[in-house]
């Protein structure tokens, strides 16, 4: 190559690429020791070097799992909801969230000395905007006990648990679970699940408080946001979970997947009922 | 390698002359340092964005985030201080090319995401204006990667 022999000239075709490759290596080597410099000096700017994101269990899964069986079983071998609904509470096993399709003020237990209607009306107090709505989505539609949906147990659980749109549309046709929404109150008023609740994460954060009003007595929380990875929903669930709530599921595809799919939308600030 | 063949690439078969070629190479090179910086500060909000463009391999995304911003580092340097400037270039226009398609394909999936583009110091939400941008850029990265030269005779 005649390219070594002109200085002035820059460089071209082989000795171009060759120094691509020894800017793109310094420029890795220079970002891996950073890192391990920050990781080593224990600053929480270090990342790991491989991203592991903690696998919560899903909704889909647990359904075939001997432990959800289990857990679905033990206040009664059969789920039939009369007999549950008459069952005493036990503080260990959960009850199974086949009472939940009934009227709240019947499925509420959250503690067993607690007379049901009156916990479950006395929990979200403060005047919250939730307060007066949570309730909304079950009293909208009674689902006829004969034609309730197989809806799966979720088990009490310390982590958030996952579950995608056929399982979730299950639970809304069900009635069987308090949908909250993790988005901004703008996005919420332009367009939400009917029937879900709003609060938003950063208002949870700012305000834990907030957090009480979301009490769904035994049914499970689902909780959803913007989709597409949205972290909202994750926080929100945790934050939940914190604030004492056992069965927080999160609709992963979030509200653009269930709008798409034509299912019921509500606009405003209230929950909307309709189906 | 023939003369004619570097007479194609040269920047009076494009019509540019050299002081545009020097002034794209800054330019970009100083966008490329203020993005590279804006990242390089935030590397843990770098990969959780990385990870929203749901395009990397799962478990990829932290190194991706200590690398990418280093290599734009090097590579504005490069360009702003003009050492291995078509190296510089070369490698800026690869990652445009790139950033444009990603920023494209989020876009046309509909993903309510920010770009993550200059880390930390205030990006912009995926979307037209952003692809506009980056199509922007990626014409000035081409115009930065001209040989300033003229073809050896």
């Amino acid at each position: 190559m005649s390219i070594r022999h002109r200085p002035d000239r820059e460089e071209r075709g082989s000795v171009l690429w060759r120094s691509v490759v020894v800017l793109l290596l310094v420029g890795a080597g220079l970002g891996l020791v950073s890192n391990a410099v920050l990781q080593a000096a224990g600053n929480k700017r270090g990342l790991a070097w491989v991203r592991t994101e903690k696998v919560l269990p899903s909704l889909e899964d647990l359904g075939t799992s001997p432990v959800a069986e289990s857990i679905a079983t033990a206040p009664s071998t059969t789920p039939e909801p009369v007999a549950t609904d008459v069952a005493p509470v036990n503080p260990t096993a959960s009850t199974p969230t086949t009472t939940a399709k009934k009227p709240p003020a019947a499925a509420s237990q959250p503690k067993p000395s607690t007379p049901p209607p009156a916990s479950s009306a006395a929990k979200p107090s403060g005047g919250a905007p939730a307060a007066g709505t949570t309730a909304a989505p079950n009293a909208e539609k009674s689902v006829p006990t004969a034609t309730k949906p197989d809806v799966p147990t979720v088990p009490d659980s310390r982590d958030p648990i996952q579950a995608k749109m056929p399982m979730v549309k299950k639970f809304y046709d069900a009635d069987a679970a308090l949908f909250v929404d993790a988005r901004e109150a703008v996005e919420y008023a332009e367009g939400h699940i009917a029937g879900a609740v709003s609060l938003p994460f950063d208002e949870a954060f700012k305000d834990p408080k907030k957090l009480a009003t979301i009490d769904p007595g035994t049914k499970p929380i689902i909780v959803y946001c913007g989709g597409g990875d949205c972290e909202a929903s994750r926080n929100l669930a945790y934050s939940l979970i914190d604030a004492g709530r056992k069965k927080v599921v999160i609709f992963e595809d979030g509200f653009p997947a269930w709008k798409t799919a034509g299912y019921a939308v509500a606009t405003g600030k209230e929950p909307g009922g309709a189906k | 390698m023939s003369t004619e063949a570097r007479t194609m690439t040269a920047p009076a078969a494009a019509g540019i002359r050299p002081v545009v070629i020097r002034l794209a190479r800054i330019a970009i090179g100083v966008v490329f340092l203020v993005a590279a910086y804006g990242k390089a500060m935030d590397p843990g909000s770098f990969a959780i964005q990385i990870k929203n463009f749901r395009m990397a391999p799962a478990g990829s995304e932290n190194l991706l985030a200590m690398v990418i911003p280093w290599i734009e580092l090097v590579a504005g340097v490069s360009l702003v201080a003009g050492i291995k400037p078509r190296a510089g270039a070369a490698i800026v226009l690869a990652m445009m090319v790139f950033f444009t398609f990603a920023v494209g394909l989020a876009w046309g999936r509909g993903l309510n995401i920010d770009c993550g583009c200059f880390g930390t110091l205030g990006g912009a939400a995926v979307g037209m204006k952003k692809f506009a941008e980056n199509v922007g850029l990626t014409v000035l990265a081409a115009i930065a990667f001209l040989p300033l030269s003229r073809s050896p005779r």
